[in-house]
């Protein structure tokens, strides 16, 4: 079972470059669009390849924004200029190799451009839906804003689950069946919540429901040596078999350690291998990427990127993860799994927008996985209902397998804050009545709050990645709540107010629906 | 015109010589009838509001500590910050400008301006590249970045010296324009007042040689030490008293055993204000051998105290202190020159007076608060002018 992980923070109007849309905009052109256009394209060649997607909510209202539509058109031709531009330059200078690789981007962004404009009409959503429809497509939904759930107070929890499941619904015209926790953050009593909202299954880290050493996702900028790695016993469990969590009436599948490694390992993952394209060094003309990983500890000796040899190493790469798949199974059976379930579950933006040729990789797994006698690809309403019961331990798929890297020293003073924004929500919500005027203000200030809400900030934060404009995006969103609250609370809605409001309401833009505020 | 300023440090709380530019500044832009809202950190005994001719003072969050996580403190403190300025600006109908004063309160100061819609005013009082002479671990690096980030959000910059606008621009990337050098300015109003019991005595004819900052290595501490036996061999009843603690302390102590000149040296720990006054009163000659100094408000006070003044001739201490007129500039970091400039002022009265004359008029003529107070509120209207065409 496939399942992938899509999410960006709210980026809308929040900062262009080098920090805000362009996230957004990378990862529609380097990953959603093109892992859509190849599984299209795979199912035109009559392939079977279910895969099971989630999508945060946060990221879906900024896929339906006229807005963002029109701005990633607007950036895509940017790409294409820049890239024809290099080539130019390159010419000129007698550089083929680098002319070439700028003439492969100018064709990829082309393409992506034409895919965007004429095959998805600009709807991605309207795509993954009709996919979903045909039944090869399982879209399932995660937190709202992409909370931190184990750490979340109870109301602002069952919030973000809420509104997960509505603006789901909102969006596919059916009820979600799956929910992912977002970074796999579960707790005891996760269970009843998503029960209580009609979900059949949700996805932890193996360490879950196996003991054990987790794995540990991330290490980018953490100091190692900080991290209390929490050693959960061995309960003799086993990831190749779906669970009903222990005495309630819903599914969990636990990730596979074996090919979640493969992947992620920075050290023997596939996408640290040197004929890979560097992801940090670009030109300082363009910003396009042009060189390959070479060596990963040597910054300054980069050779040029060679797209072919690249190709040639991620089907390299896909014959050996498939292989190690099959292995896997048998050695699975030898333990007595008559029909052993390998659940790989990965954030969506590591391929295409990490690891550039991911997509491609991708691709090629699911093929040989449909060549192969001893591999099904499956979604989870094809497991039926599981027969064995687990019970799950506290965990997340980050570093130290439980919640170090969205709760340390370098973020508790968050934490406090993000409770006491929820508090002030609380407060807000007494003063909601007829008045529309009201109601809109009290709409704004829960938006502002789901922000402040959004896992990203800690995770910018303590891994210090653009840490300045995580904190910058936490404060600002804290103030627009207080001011909102302070103006409720005074009665004080004069024009000022309602003109200020009305940027608020342009700038921190979605779940627009107006399901009524709980 | 309503003017909110951030400041970490706020009297009774002083760690540096922020605590006293903003008290002096605010008072004075008070007299030219601007209403200032202070916010700053609780302390214990002094109220969460008082109001003192013009100058409105809000204490929130809690009182700074030492220890334990500091930043994370400092966040906090941001954050209430924030929840007091949205607050005082509900009851008073908005503020016209925000002023932050340093890293510590930028994302207050950042983000209140930015949600109000109103200009970013903020005094660089030193930057951490400076402070450290160069950025070694990640902390270093993280308050660079929001030192940085500060500058570039401002309207408008102010800082105390041609050496502190020349750092703030190369290391930040800030235009020269946005950048408004303002020096510091002492009240020598402030310096009159001597304690009633002195905690110790010192008598008139004694040969004190005075330093007082916080013990870290910018400001030259050691080598005041190093040079202080060369002193003796030519002035063997001179004394060293050391104002101020810090993490030093403990090296400095190891140095005079290991010079075997402990016994010359007092080391006084903090001092409040009259004890301080009575020290510059008392010493022969007040020395101050930074390697890195922004401003350095300390020559200003021993202008203002009529003490005679060594400094190093670094930072803003090379711009106020012009070498043998209003005191005398030795080489940073050098040991000799140092101990010969003590030695000169120790033995040579009429050079000593000579400097004393001119340093008083250097007071009085440009470094009074307030002319200060006049150029900042120069600056707060062309802040608001720029936001203006901004906005147009």
């Amino acid at each position: 079972m496939l399942v992938l992980h899509s999410h960006i923070p709210y980026v809308k109007r929040q900062g262009r470059w080098p920090f805000g849309e362009v996230w957004l905009f990378e990862a529609m052109a380097e990953t959603y669009i093109p892992i859509l256009q190849s599984w299209t394209r795979m199912r035109e060649q009559g392939l079977k390849v279910p895969i099971t997607m989630s999508f945060s909510p946060i990221l879906l209202e900024q896929f339906n924004s006229k807005y963002i539509q029109e701005e990633f058109v607007n950036y895509l031709k940017e790409r294409e200029f820049l890239a024809a531009e290099d080539e130019r330059y390159f010419n000129a200078r007698a550089e083929s190799e680098m002319a070439s690789i700028a003439a492969f981007y100018y064709q990829f962004y082309r393409e992506v451009r034409r895919d965007f404009t004429i095959e998805f009409d600009r709807d991605i959503i309207g795509m993954i839906k009709q996919m979903q429809e045909q039944g090869y497509l399982e879209i399932i939904t995660t937190a709202a804003t992409h909370a931190y759930l184990p750490l979340l107070h109870k109301t602002s929890l069952e919030r973000q689950v809420e509104w997960g499941r509505k603006i789901y619904e909102k969006y596919f015209d059916r009820a979600p069946r799956g929910f992912w926790l977002p970074e796999c953050g579960y707790f005891n009593g996760m269970e009843d919540i998503l029960i209580a909202n009609g979900f059949e299954y949700f996805y932890v880290d193996s360490h879950a429901i196996e003991g054990g050493k987790p794995i540990g996702a991330y290490s980018q900028g953490f100091d190692s040596e900080e991290i209390e790695i929490e050693t959960f016993a061995s309960t003799g469990l086993s990831t190749y078999r779906p669970y009903k969590v222990e005495g309630k009436d819903i599914s969990v599948f636990g990730r596979n350690s074996m090919v979640s490694h493969q992947v992620w390992s920075a050290d023997y993952g596939y996408p640290g291998n040197g004929d890979y394209r560097e992801f940090h060094k670009h030109s300082p003309r363009s910003g396009l990427k042009y060189w390959r990983i070479t060596d990963r500890r040597k910054d300054d000796q980069k050779l040029l990127y060679d797209p072919k040899k690249a190709l040639r190493r991620a089907k390299e790469h896909a014959r050996h993860f498939v292989y190690n798949l099959e292995n896997t199974g048998e050695q699975a059976m030898n333990l007595g799994f008559s029909s052993p379930l390998i659940v790989g579950c990965y954030d969506t933006e590591l391929f295409g927008h990490w690891w550039w040729e991911g997509v491609k990789w991708l691709e090629e797994v699911l093929k040989l996985a449909n060549d192969s006698q001893k591999i099904d690809l499956v979604l989870p309403a094809d497991m039926g209902a599981a027969r064995y019961e687990a019970q799950l331990f506290e965990s997340s798929w980050g570093m130290g397998g439980k919640h170090y890297v969205w709760q340390n020293n370098e973020t508790s003073w968050m934490w406090d804050i993000i409770k006491k924004a929820g508090q002030e929500f609380e407060i807000i919500k007494l003063y909601n009545d007829e008045s529309s005027f009201r109601q809109e203000a009290v709409e704004q200030a829960l938006k502002e709050l789901f922000l402040i809400e959004s896992s990203d900030w800690l995770f910018m934060v303590s891994g210090n990645l653009t840490r300045d404009y995580a904190m910058k995006r936490f404060f600002e969103h804290y103030t627009k709540l207080l001011r909102i609250s302070e103006s409720l609370c005074n009665n004080d809605l004069n024009d000022d107010f309602r003109k200020w409001l009305n940027k608020i309401q342009y700038q921190d833009d979605f779940f627009n629906n107006k399901p009524e505020v709980k | 015109m309503k003017v909110l300023i951030f400041s970490w440090e706020y009297p009774p709380h002083m760690v540096g010589g922020l605590g006293q530019h903003v008290f002096d500044l605010s008072r004075f832009l008070a007299r030219k009838q601007i209403a200032v809202h202070i916010i700053t950190p609780r302390v214990k005994g002094s109220p969460d509001y008082q109001a003192d001719n013009g100058v409105y003072i809000h204490r929130v969050g809690s009182p700074a500590k030492d220890e334990g996580n500091f930043k994370s403190w400092t966040f906090t403190f941001n954050s209430e910050a924030i929840r007091e300025a949205v607050r005082i600006s509900a009851s008073i109908g908005g503020f016209d400008i925000v002023h932050a004063h340093d890293w510590l309160v930028a994302y207050a100061g950042r983000s209140v301006a930015k949600i109000f819609e109103i200009p970013l005013v903020t005094t660089i009082h030193a930057t951490e590249h400076g402070r450290n002479l160069g950025l070694h671990n990640r902390m270093q690096n993280e308050i660079n970045e929001i030192e940085k980030n500060l500058a570039l959000e401002a309207q408008k910059i102010i800082c105390c010296s041609k050496y502190m606008k020349e750092e703030i621009c190369s290391l930040f990337g800030t235009s020269k324009g946005n950048v408004k050098i303002i020096p510091n300015g002492v009240d020598p109003d402030l310096f009159i007042n001597l304690p009633d019991k002195p905690k110790f005595k010192i008598a008139d004819n004694d040969k004190v040689v005075f330093f007082i900052g916080r013990l870290v290595p910018e400001k030259g501490v050691w080598h005041l030490i190093k040079a202080f036996p060369q002193v003796l061999y030519k002035v063997p009843d001179a004394k060293l008293y050391i104002g101020g603690k810090g993490p030093m302390k403990y090296t400095l102590d190891k140095l005079a055993l290991e010079l075997d000149i402990a016994d010359r040296i007092f080391y006084t720990g903090f001092l409040k204000e009259d004890m301080r006054n009575y020290l510059y009163h008392k010493a022969k000659v007040a020395v101050f051998p930074s390697l890195y100094e922004p401003f350095g408000i300390v020559a200003l006070e021993a202008m203002a105290t009529n003490t005679p003044v060594i400094v190093g001739d670094v930072g803003g201490l090379a711009e106020i202190v012009q070498d043998g007129v209003n005191g005398l500039k030795v080489k940073a970091g050098s040991i000799d020159e140092l101990a010969k400039a003590i030695i000169k002022l120790l033995s040579d009265a009429d050079v000593a007076s000579s400097l004393v004359q001119n340093g008083c008029n250097t007071i009085k003529n440009i470094y009074s608060w307030d002319a200060i107070a006049e150029s900042t509120i120069d600056v707060y209207q062309q802040a608001l002018k720029k936001r203006q065409k901004f906005v147009s």
